[in-house]
Parts: structure tokens; sequence; C-alpha cells
């Protein structure tokens, strides 16, 4: 059970290609299920990316396979942010998604190893033409493998329902012209505890990061921009997330800004009707966070601050949007012994319904 | 995990299924000889493109439509008999979140003469 070990341990040291090679590996493998051999495989990234015409053919292939994933295995446009375009009253968007979220390079002898698989659905609905409300209810499990003096043993687990997101957005500012629009939208909601918080296993009490909830109620808010052309497409946001006291543990307020700059690869010339739109994108991602508070008093091996850059890929039809992006931190300034995540990956399919 | 998967992969499908038989019902074709001619501005996507279309596709008096995303433009082709009024279309416009640019009535029978507000029903 080696197969989240040293290879990729230190990743802020290594390059981005490296981590995004072992996101792929990994996709495949857990696809594969074939877990007891990931630590080669992403040891293989490594030899192959000593030589510069494999590196490019690998990060070629990296890209093709998250976008055919995002078409065989399927779980919106940003991948990883909101957006202010219009969605019209009355009209509502489904999106399923898959995200993997895996972090370890632990400092400390214990060699944690998170991994987290959300699988969020997402409701969205135009209540007026400014007035969208959305939904969000996660499916997830959370994992955490680390060594102790009678040896490795894995936490957590199981799989179940984590914390709903509700929140509602307004477009207070829309400019428009022809296949042009500028949108500005503040939006606002909560984190809702549906999700277990009391979890045990056969060592005791499930650690809180552990819980697929939080037991308390989290309000957010924030503000989007968005600006899209024909062509091009480009969004800033940034939102404040107040996390609340539960079950005498408390999570540290989340600050995020994040970006996207998309283009529309193909078609390469308009024609006549709605073609369906092929876009290239990359996301950032700077979420700073607070350190986590257990009975009153802050730990100090949490919170931090991390940039992600996200590539991704889009395609856009009248009725769904296929998607695939992959995070990867850039840089990461944890506290203290705080997990370093070596990248969360996201595939989706969104319906216009 | 692979039951994380599977259920991730089993709603894609449905969803697409559904999707593409709805894509199906609704696939557009051009029209030759349209009877208003919609300018929408903010329409710069696809996605955006079917809220449109879904919107004008409620009102009765309308048969077909089509979408030229490139010159920002809905072409109507209206029930034989049928007219429709400016604000019946600039108000479906506005409902799917757009702006209307302009109405141009390529044939001037589909323009409502006696009774506006009853312009969009059959005669």
């Amino acid at each position: 059970m080696n197969y989240f070990k040293k290879p990729f341990q230190n990743l802020h040291k290594t390059s981005l290609s490296l981590r995004a090679c072992e996101a792929i590996f990994f996709y495949m493998l857990l696809l594969g299920d074939r877990r007891t051999s990931v630590r080669d495989d992403t040891s293989f990234c490594k030899g192959f990316f000593k030589s510069k015409r494999h590196a490019r053919f690998l990060k070629l292939s990296m890209s093709l396979i998250v976008f055919i994933l995002g078409f065989s295995i399927g779980v919106h446009a940003q991948i990883t942010t909101n957006n202010a375009l219009p969605v019209g009253e009355g009209k509502a968007i489904f999106r399923v998604q898959n995200k993997i979220i895996r972090a370890t390079g632990d400092p400390t002898s214990t060699d944690r190893e998170l991994l987290v698989q959300a699988f969020p659905v997402v409701g969205v609905y135009g209540i007026t033409p400014r007035l969208t409300v959305f939904g969000v209810v996660p499916v997830l499990d959370k994992s955490l493998s680390l060594a102790t003096p009678q040896g490795r043993i894995s936490r957590g687990g199981d799989f179940g329902l984590g914390d709903a997101r509700l929140f509602a957005r307004y477009d207070v500012y829309r400019k428009s012209s022809r296949g042009k629009i500028l949108s500005f939208s503040p939006f606002g909601g909560a984190e809702l505890p549906t999700g277990a918080n009391k979890q045990r296993d056969e060592f005791g009490r499930v650690p809180p990061k552990l819980q697929r909830g939080s037991g308390s109620v989290d309000p957010f808010f924030g503000a989007v921009l968005t600006y899209q052309t024909l062509q091009w497409f480009f969004d800033a946001a940034t939102s404040y997330q107040i996390n609340t006291e539960a079950n005498n543990f408390e999570f540290g307020d989340e600050y995020r800004l994040d970006g996207v700059v998309k283009y529309r690869l193909f078609p390469r010339e308009l024609r006549s009707g709605v073609p369906g739109f092929f876009y290239i994108l990359l996301e950032s991602n700077l979420i700073i966070q607070d350190n986590n508070e257990v009975n009153g008093i802050s730990n100090l091996n949490s919170g931090g601050t991390t940039w992600f850059a996200d590539p991704g890929l889009q395609y856009i039809t009248r009725k769904f949007v296929f998607e695939g992006a992959i995070q990867l931190p850039v840089v990461q300034d944890l506290n203290g012994n705080a997990l370093e995540t070596n990248f969360i990956t996201t595939l989706s399919v969104r319906i216009n319904i | 995990m692979t039951r994380s998967f599977a259920l991730t992969g089993l709603l894609a499908v449905l969803l697409l299924m559904f999707g593409l038989n709805q894509q199906a019902v609704a696939q557009q074709q051009e029209i030759e000889k349209p009877d208003i001619r919609v300018g929408v501005d903010g329409m710069a996507c696809p996605f955006c493109a079917y809220g449109i279309e879904k919107k004008l596709k409620n009102i009765d008096s309308i048969e077909k439509l089509y979408v030229n995303i490139k010159e920002g433009t809905v072409d109507l082709k209206l029930k034989k008999g049928a007219t429709l009024s400016e604000e019946r279309i600039r108000e479906a416009v506005k409902k799917a979140g757009f702006d209307t640019r302009s109405i141009k009535y390529l044939n001037e029978a589909a323009k409502p003469k006696l009774n506006p507000d009853r312009s969009d029903e059959l005669f």
C-alpha cells in the first residue's frame, strides 16, 4: 500500500508537468483499479520528462486524455470558478462533476496521505433574468493513510453526502453588444451542515478534516466580473467564506481570488448557425485560509496560502458543456505541517434544460 | 472509489441520453424566407444561444427559428396568418437575460396592425 508514497512528496520542488503527469497516471490507475503500482508509474514520469521530445508528447497526450476522460467518465463557463453569464428566467442547468484531490508531502514521520473523491451535483435556476439560484450537493469520500507504530493505517473512506451549498447571484451590471457581454454580479449564500460530522471508525472519532461535513452553517459572499466575446472569455471572481464553530472545531475562514482566460480554438472561422465551441483555458485560484481552531485555540499546523494554475479544455454546444481541468499548485505556503495538495482534477458535464 | 466513478458515469450517460434526445428534436435548420430578423446583443456562446432559442420557442405564433451566433441574430418564421409584436419579442429576449438590438420585419404581414395586445395570436 505504498501507492501514495515518496516520488511526489515535496512536489513544490518539482515541475508542474510532473504534477500533471502524476494526476493523469493516478486517474488511469484508479480507473484500472491498480492502486499498488502508482508509485512505479509516477516514478516513470520523472524519467520520461528527461527527454524533451517525450515531455512534449506527454504534455499533449495528457491534455487529450483529460478531454477524452471528460467524455467517457462524465461526471460548467468555468471549471473551478463561478461566472456572471446570464442564465435566464425559468431556465435550469444541471451539472455533474467528478473531483479528485490528492495531498501528500507530510514533513512529519506520520507520512499522511489524503485522498478526496467528490461527486458534486449542481443545479442552477434563473428566477428572474438577473437573479439566479445555485445548489450544490456533493457526494464524497475522504480517506487518510498514515504511518503509526503499529504499521500503516487508513482512516475515513466512507462514501456519502457532504455539506450542501446554497447561494444566489444577482447581475447588477450588464452591458452587451453584438457577440459581446460584460457582466458584474455579487453573490452570497451558505454552506449547510448536511454532511456527516460525527463519524467514528475503529480508532475513535474521525478527525474534522476527514468528516464529510463540518457541522456548521458557513456563510460566504463574493463578486464575479465576466467579459465574453465570440473568441475570448475573461473572468475574475473573489469570495470570502466565514467558517463557524461546530463540535468544538472551527475551520479557518477562506478567501479566494479566481481568474479565467479562455480562447476558442475551434471552429477557427465562425459560420452561420450555432456550432459547438472548443476552448482551451487557463484558470487561476489563489486561496488563503486562516488557522483552524480547536476549542478556541488556533491550530498552527493548518491554513496558509495556495495558488493553483489550472489548464483545461472545454467543449460547448447548445445543450451541453463537457470540460476537464487539472489544478496544479504553483505556490503552497502552508502553516506548520499542513498537507500540501498535489493536484485536483475536475471532469464535468453540464446540461441546459 | 469504483462506486463513485460508476455513479458519475451513470448520471453522465443519463444526462447525455436525455440531452441528445432533446438535441435531435431541436436541431436547427436555416429558414429560407424568415418573417422577422431579431438582433440580439450579448449572445457569445452556444449555451447562451440555446437560452434565447428556448424563450422564443415558447411564443405560440413562432413556427421555426434559426440562431446565427456570428451575426448575433435570430430568424423567425411564424405560423401561417400569425403576427408577432416587437414588445413580445423584446420581452422574451429580456427574460433570456439578453438585450434586443434590432427587430426587422422581412415580411410585412408578420407585423401586427390593429390590436397589438393580441398580435401574437392566430387569426
